[in-house]
């Protein structure tokens, strides 16, 4: 018996049969994530307490065998991918609501509990959770503050890190810490909590969060604005922050993204090369306020498109249409598929035009369809690429395409990721843009996994390209299998 | 490994590519929602479809499985903002498996009980009169309109059939029945892979029709999957130019022709449940609304989750017949949502949802002491016409 089937025969005795899954449909369907990686990991198994986590961990110490812990698997960047094998910890069993106090502005979740159900939860009191990524309806407390995710809302309210204000952590050695509070505020103390955030599951696995939470906006108002090119419209953007407005949310979508949406699920946006959507809300007199000023730095920025409305379906059917850009992409052209390549990114806000003007010319360069849209109000971009899924030439140009692009960010000073994380597909860029960074995230690693157990091989572990070899790639490339 | 036999799964090659594998589905599709497990999403299912086609992976027992979980309600169909088609993925992957004899054990009994008995039950041809009322004149010799009864009405739910029956009746339809030349719709074949075996179903039900004088012009089912079968499938496999109703639909068409008068109300507050084969796959959505909404001193109120969005009650795409306990956890689900609502009665338009429905009701009864009446509409319609 080899040392990963003992630890899962072990792992069988501490959590029970039917907790432990070495089944072809488990460990394929575990093998992929959102991302455009695959790997199969030994075995699946299912966590419903922070004491199955402990024990978990401390048996994974002993065997040595990798742990990646895995909510709703809609990471982007190869997060959940098991690069060394080992198990897939799947926490959603632990998805309780454990507590919502609005008198103290916390709710505590464990860490399998899905963003939008927390704040189905939180409508009846008038709050709710803001950092609001578009994958909401997916996307777990576990693997948000893994990820310090964030969403539209991000440019007024922030990331997941800045709405959790305590958690329970299970170590990489099985040790369960308390870290943070149950207060808005603490002072000093080692912040161990905050490592959490952008860990990716390397450093601990978090079962429970005290998050804060944030009252409901009174009134909400959207606009869509239309420009003749997406450097006049990352102009725009630039042009409301330093007017200064800073609304709830402020959207970029270049050409591609408003064709495939409107393709792919009947948007019905204008047909422009860029449109910025804008969410103001608040008060109603301080939104009414803010949509003069929107309509008067939208003229001034040359906008040649403005709609604007408090119709709650229609507002709701721009963010739809937003949220499902992404997704859509895949249908701008019958050949190609939609990748996470150089899928997010963020600049100094007043970069914007000159980045995505570069972009383009990169895009260019290299054949290769560039689509740019993102919560282009705090900087955070995202441009996804087109690719034909089984050609390697086209997988190679990509390759050339992502470079170009975080060379410009880089530039630019920037970062390469602004939300959806390294792990493997950022990994590269990464190593180059905080290269200072990196023998203080070894020795920090070390001292909290010393046998390097919790989802290796990711981030600065990560020590090869964007894939040197195809066959990490989850599709069918030519020769590659 | 081997792809070779995954044919009708290549087709899709391209579709499967598309699939982000986001995950979106996840929040909507009816087995993940209660299992939690990644092989019971759609998203998985599309994964393992395309690791079948891809010659990665075996169709060993745990695959087979989690493919023939899918209940095709197409929720994950709707939810998808790249449009993929999982449902036509999953029809096309099991027509693999059942060419390749890789289906569920359960199954095979099923199959081969159509194969025998033109039913899934295992009953004979003149069984399917048994609850014909005995009060009713011959109906076998043809008419205007075929009510076409279904293995669910016509085998199992003795009170669907004498209250359809007897509710067209009372509004004098010349309506005649295909008695024991009535085969299954062939709808179970399709779900369980054996596509051709729904064709053979058309064949022989559209000859049995065309034998009847007056051949009858329009096609009436109570079933959801049958009206799906009949206006959709037959249409594409074999081809006819008869006019399908739901019976909802022709019920709505009699209300708004006068023809059909609710008497007297129920007096209480209604929900209705959308059976997916005729709402979000065939759209039908006003018709039985705009019915049970002209009911006097009946409230009619609605699922938070209504029309495209309606939760599936489990029983669809073979689910029930391989996982019984899976089924009616999902039913649970969706009897608690109108619960919720306090609704004091279920109303839908299908045996198989109905029978579902009313299962979960009974175990939730058992277990909360909460009572929830489930009905289908031709038993409304007949008790308050």
């Amino acid at each position: 018996m080899t040392g990963t089937e003992q630890f899962i025969s072990e792992i069988r005795s501490l959590l029970g049969a039917d907790n432990v899954f070495t089944d072809t449909a488990h460990v394929y369907s575990y093998s992929f994530d959102s991302s455009i990686y695959r790997g199969r990991p030994d075995a699946v198994i299912r966590v419903r307490s922070t004491d199955d986590v402990s024990g978990v961990l401390k048996l994974a110490n002993i065997h040595e065998v990798p742990v990646i812990a895995r909510g709703g698997g809609s990471s982007l960047c190869g997060q959940t991918i098991p690069v060394k094998g080992g198990i897939i910890m799947d926490m959603q069993a632990m998805n309780r609501i454990v507590d919502i106090r609005v008198g103290d502005l916390l709710a505590v979740v464990e860490s399998g509990v899905v963003n939008d159900q927390l704040n189905v939860a939180l409508k009846p009191h008038g709050f709710f959770f803001p950092p609001g990524p578009s994958s909401g309806s997916v996307a777990t407390f576990g693997g948000m503050i893994a990820n310090n995710a964030s969403g539209m809302n991000a440019i007024k309210y922030g990331a997941t890190r800045d709405h959790v204000l305590g958690m329970t952590i299970v170590l990489p050695t099985g040790e369960v810490v308390q870290a943070g509070t149950r207060t808005i505020k603490n002072s000093s103390g080692y912040q161990i909590d905050r490592l959490m955030f952008g860990s990716e599951g390397t450093l601990g696995i978090v079962t429970q969060a005290v998050v804060r939470i944030t009252p409901l906006e009174e009134y909400s108002m959207g606009a869509l604005i239309g420009f003749d090119t997406l450097e006049a419209a990352g102009q725009g953007i630039s042009n409301v922050i330093a007017y200064p407005l800073i609304p709830t949310g402020m959207e970029l979508m270049d050409r591609v993204c408003i064709d495939s949406v409107n393709k792919g699920m009947g948007a019905g946006f204008p047909d422009k090369e860029a449109l910025i959507y804008v969410k103001l809300g608040g008060f109603k007199e301080s939104v009414e306020r803010q949509k003069i000023q929107l309509e008067e730095i939208a003229r001034s920025s040359g906008s040649t498109f403005m709609e604007i409305t408090d119709d709650p379906s229609t507002i709701a059917g721009w963010t739809k249409g937003r949220q499902s850009v992404l997704p859509c992409l895949s249908r701008y052209d019958p050949d190609m598929v939609c990748v996470n390549l150089a899928d997010d990114m963020a600049v100094p806000i007043s970069r914007l035009p000159e980045a995505v003007k570069r972009f383009q010319a990169v895009s260019k360069k290299h054949g290769i369809i560039v689509a740019t849209y993102g919560h282009a109000g705090d900087g955070n971009l995202h441009t996804k690429m087109l690719v034909n899924p089984t050609s390697e030439k086209s997988w190679r140009a990509a390759e050339k395409t992502t470079e170009g692009i975080y060379d410009v960010v880089l530039e630019l000073g920037g970062t390469v990721t602004g939300e959806h994380g390294i792990s493997i597909s950022k990994a590269p860029y990464f190593r180059k843009e905080r290269e200072s960074l990196i023998p203080a995230m070894v020795t920090l690693k070390k001292a909290l996994d010393p046998k390097n157990i919790l989802n290796p091989g990711k981030i600065d572990q990560w020590k090869g390209g964007l894939y040197d070899r195809l066959d990490i790639l989850r599709y069918p490339v030519e020769g590659s299998l | 490994m081997s792809s070779e036999g995954f044919s009708h799964a290549k087709k899709h090659l391209h579709e499967m590519h598309i699939c982000t594998q986001c995950g979106y589905c996840r929040s909507v599709c009816p087995t993940f929602k209660e299992v939690l497990m990644e092989p019971e999403a759609a998203r998985s299912r599309v994964i393992l479809s395309w690791g079948l086609v891809q010659g990665e992976i075996e169709p060993d027992q745990s695959v087979i499985d989690a493919l023939y979980h899918c209940t095709t309600c197409a929720d994950c169909n709707r939810r998808c903002p790249s449009n993929v088609d999982v449902v036509s993925i999953m029809e096309s992957v099991r027509q693999d498996l059942y060419e390749m004899d890789a289906i569920p054990e359960n199954h095979r009994d099923m199959i081969s009980s159509i194969e025998e008995y033109k039913n899934p039950a295992r009953q004979s041809a003149e069984a399917r009169l048994d609850f014909v009322p005995d009060d009713i004149p011959d109906r076998t010799g043809g008419g205007d309109v075929l009510l076409y009864f279904g293995c669910g009405m016509g085998y199992t739910d003795m009170k669907m059939l004498t209250s359809t029956i007897n509710s067209l009746e009372k509004l004098e339809v010349d309506y005649t029945f295909l008695g024991k030349d009535e085969s299954c719709c062939g709808f179970p074949e399709l779900v369980m892979g054996k596509v051709h075996g729904m064709e053979e179903r058309a064949r022989q039900n559209l000859t049995a029709l065309e034998r009847l004088d007056p051949k009858p012009t329009k096609v009436v089912v109570t079933c959801a999957a049958c009206y799906r079968a009949w206006a959709k499938y037959y249409k594409d496999m074999v081809g006819h130019d008869l006019e399908v109703f739901h019976i909802v639909q022709y019920y709505n068409e009699l209300l708004r022709d006068g023809k059909l008068v609710f008497k007297k109300g129920l007096g209480k507050k209604i929900i209705y449940h959308d059976p997916c084969d005729i709402g979000r796959h065939m759209k039908i959505y006003d018709e039985p609304r705009n019915l049970l909404a002209s009911i006097p001193d009946t409230e009619l109120v609605e699922f938070e989750k209504n029309r495209e969005e309606a939760a599936c009650c489990g029983g669809g795409g073979g689910l029930k017949n391989v996982d019984y306990d899976l089924s009616i956890t999902i039913a649970e689900s969706r009897v608690r949502q109108a619960i919720d609502r306090e609704a004091q009665v279920i109303v839908t338009a299908c045996p198989t949802c109905k029978a579902n429905l009313a299962d979960a009701a009974h175990n939730i009864k058992k277990k909360d002491e909460i009572k929830v009446k489930v009905m289908d509409v031709v038993e409304l319609v007949n008790k308050l016409i």
